[in-house]
Parts: structure tokens; C-alpha cells; sequence
């Protein structure tokens, strides 16, 4: 099991936080055939240095060191973004419960007290570096959309805030695109649930295709898609939208003779409300994507501030 | 200080594995240089790098396969740690130690 998640990478790096090189020694010797890369760290300061330089699978911390002990190393690689998910097993001389407790709610993932059975260590090494991978797994996973694999809508929301957020900070363009299947029902009903399915994995694919490598193109429920287009003003989004827009109605569907699909494009760059609610974003994209329905779909509508903003509303579809 | 009067040398239990044999020649000819680093520590009441002295001794040795050694460092650190600073029982654990490490023999 551990071999098959490790086999398609490079070795695992394991980062040794010990100030006591006869550890060091004992380890690197008693973990070489176990497929891991080993870096040292004999201080607290070096192992956070180190940690951001190289991300390893997994640290191995000890609690007790002069000057910065392991607690506080802990706290600091799990306050970091960069060395949040890292796993990190203590190692330490004390049996006591409270260290133990205080370990787990900074966040360590396993504690193991010296001196150590070089057998259960290695098993406890294996067992973290899996559960980690697991959890990264879960968590790609759980941000795509398993038909289209586009990011779903909870990853969309995370990544709007996120942009939204940056681009108030920096003052850096961004677009919001909104985009929906023209007559969805219609082509669901006239061809049948495979057909629709082939046109949102077709659309899918031609967002990935036409979009730049930091594009989020996700799908955000249904026959709908938002894309977030960061640093990228009016004349460029609007570009981008009508080669996607192109693109679709050129599909040919083999399968479904007289099939025919577009799509409708509601674009923003400004929140409907100038303010930094990504919330207010979704709302103007969403009204210039009423726009483009009402005036006759497969079109693209830019949102302006002048757009009057329309009372609950439910697109045409 | 007590004299060091056992000469009985000390095998580590995992002598034979082929992995440890040279770690363990390494880490017992260290300990001549780790009795000194106690010993002046003693002489000096730097109880702070005593305690760190005998807590890596405790993590360390029980891996090189030394475990009489590891319990006296033990002790003498759990001694360290209560804030006791009566010097004989202080000077009495650290003679037990230094003991076990110098005749610890690869």
C-alpha cells in the first residue's frame, strides 16, 4: 500500500528535528531501507527554515530542545500557511499526558516517546505519511466536480473570496465570469441526459483549453460555470469569453445528429456594489448573464454600474 | 565525588546487528567527552546543561541499546527537575551515571 502511493514520486523527505547527533545517527541508520530521503535539523530555528525551503512529507520533532523547544516549532509550522499540512510526529523523553495533549492540539499527528522501538517508529512513519496523503487526496477530491473535473462550487466560493480579498489588496484587476448552456432542458429533453452530459465535459474541456494555466474555470452547479479570471481587465475577459463562446458553437456532435449548443456570458470587473463582498461579485456577473440571455443568448454582456440591478429573478435558462 | 570504582565493561544489548556496531563504537566513544561535559557542569552548578546533558543521554541511549544508562539518566534528570539542589544526592545520581558510561564498551 505505502509502496504503491510512493512509487510514482521521488523519495518521501523526512525532516529530523533533534538537538542530539547520536538521534540523528541512530535514525538515519535505522530508517535506510525504508525509501526516505533524511534532512537534519539540530534547532528549533533551522527546522522552520527548513521546512518552508523544502516542504517535507513529514517532520519528526523533538519536544526537548534548548531555546526554541518543540512546542513552540509546532505552533509555528502549523501557524504557516506554507507548513500547515505537513505531518509532524513528536519525539520526546516525557511519558506525560499533558505534553502528550498540548502536542495533538497544536496539531502534531502522532507523539512518540524516547526511547523509541525503531519498529513501532517505522510503522508510525509509514502510518502518518499515508494518512496525509489520504487527507490531501480527500481534499482534492472534495473541490472537483466529478463529471466536468472543473473546481465544484465550494472551491469556487473559497477561491472567489480568496481573489476578490487579493485583488482589494492590490489593487490588481479581476473578472468574474458567469456563464450558462443555452436551452439546457430543451437538449436534455430532445437528446436525452448522455447528450447534456457530453455537452458539460465538451464545455469543460473547451474552458480548459482556451483558459491561461492561473484561470479558475469551475463548475458552479447545474448547466452554470463561473470563471475567475485574475489580473485581467474588460477588453481582455471579454476576449477570452467570446473564443470560448466561438468555440462551443463549432462543436460537432457525431452522436447526437442536429445537436446544436451555446452559451451565454455575464462579465464583470467590478462588484455591483463597489464593494469587496465576493457575495456582490456573483451578483452583478449573474445580472450581466441575464442581460446576455434577454438579448438573444450565445452573446456576451459586460456589467456596468449603470445596469439597473433587477429584483429576484430566474433565468430563462 | 565518588571514585569511579567498577572497571566491569558494559556491551550494548544489540551488539551483533550489523547496523549498530559502528554507531555504537561512535557513541561510546563519546562518552569520555559527555563524563567531562557532567562532570564540569557539576562543578560549575550549571544545573541547566546537567538536565540537558542527562535528558539526551536518556533519549539516546536506550536506542544504542544501553538501557541501564538511560534509567540513571533518567533519574538524575527527574532529580534535576524538581529544583532539589542538594549536592550529595545530585553528586550521587551523577556518579551512577558516569559510571554506566564509562564502562559502556563497543
Amino acid at each position: 500500500m505505502n509502496q504503491d502511493l510512493n512509487a510514482a514520486k521521488a523519495l518521501p523527505t523526512l525532516l529530523l528535528v533533534d538537538d542530539s547527533p547520536a538521534i540523528h545517527r541512530l535514525l538515519a541508520v535505522k530508517l535506510k531501507n525504508e525509501g526516505i530521503d533524511f534532512v537534519a535539523a539540530y534547532s528549533g530555528e533551522e527546522a522552520i527554515s527548513v521546512a518552508n525551503d523544502i516542504k517535507p512529507a513529514l517532520v519528526l520533532l523533538d519536544v526537548n530542545m534548548p531555546e526554541m523547544d518543540g512546542f513552540q516549532v509546532l505552533h509555528a509550522l502549523k501557524a504557516d500557511p506554507e507548513t500547515h499540512d505537513i505531518p509532524i510526529i513528536m519525539l520526546s523523553g516525557d511519558d506525560e499526558p499533558e505534553a502528550k495533549v498540548r502536542c495533538f492540539e497544536l496539531g502534531a499527528m502522532d507523539y512518540v516517546t524516547k526511547p523509541f522501538q525503531v519498529a513501532e517508529l517505522r510503522a508510525r512513519i509509514s502510518n502518518a505519511i499515508r494518512i496525509s496523503k489520504l487527507v490531501e487526496l480527500l481534499e482534492k477530491q472534495a473541490s472537483i466536480d466529478a463529471l466536468t473535473g472543473l473546481g465544484n462550487r465550494a472551491f469556487f466560493d473559497r477561491r472567489l473570496e480568496e481573489e476578490v480579498n487579493k485583488a482589494s489588496r492590490t489593487s490588481d484587476s479581476l473578472t468574474l465570469v458567469m456563464c450558462d448552456l443555452d436551452h439546457f432542458k430543451k437538449l436534455n429533453d430532445g437528446f436525452g441526459h448522455p447528450a447534456g452530459d457530453a455537452v458539460l465535459e465538451t464545455y469543460a474541456q473547451i474552458l480548459k483549453d482556451q483558459l491561461r494555466t492561473y484561470d479558475i474555470p469551475c463548475r458552479y452547479g447545474g448547466e452554470e460555470f463561473a470563471i475567475i479570471l485574475p489580473n485581467t481587465d474588460s477588453p481582455a475577459s471579454s476576449m477570452i469569453c467570446d473564443r470560448i463562446r466561438v468555440a462551443l458553437e463549432a462543436a460537432e456532435w457525431p452522436k447526437y445528429p442536429g445537436m446544436k449548443a451555446t452559451s451565454s456570458f455575464g462579465v464583470t470587473n467590478i462588484s455591483h456594489d463597489g464593494s469587496h463582498d465576493s457575495a456582490a461579485w456573483i451578483t452583478a456577473a449573474d445580472q450581466a448573464l441575464y442581460s446576455a440571455k434577454s438579448n438573444g443568448r450565445n452573446c456576451i454582456h459586460v456589467f456596468e454600474n449603470a445596469d439597473n440591478i433587477v429584483p429576484a429573478f430566474k433565468l430563462a435558462g | 565525588m565518588q571514585p569511579q570504582g567498577q572497571t566491569t565493561p558494559i556491551f550494548s544489548s544489540l551488539k551483533g546487528d550489523p547496523d549498530m556496531d559502528d554507531l555504537v563504537t561512535i557513541f561510546v566513544h563519546e562518552m569520555s567527552e559527555t563524563v567531562t561535559t557532567m562532570q564540569s557542569s557539576y562543578e560549575q552548578r550549571d544545573w541547566e546543561q546537567l538536565r540537558n546533558v542527562a535528558h539526551q543521554l536518556k533519549g539516546a541511549s536506550g536506542g544504542y541499546g544501553f538501557e541501564e544508562m538511560g534509567q540513571a539518566a533518567s533519574t538524575l534528570e527527574k532529580l534535576l527537575k524538581s529544583g532539589d539542589d542538594d549536592l550529595d544526592a545530585i553528586a550521587l545520581e551523577l556518579s551512577a551515571l558516569t559510571d554506566l558510561c564509562l564502562r559502556a564498551s563497543a
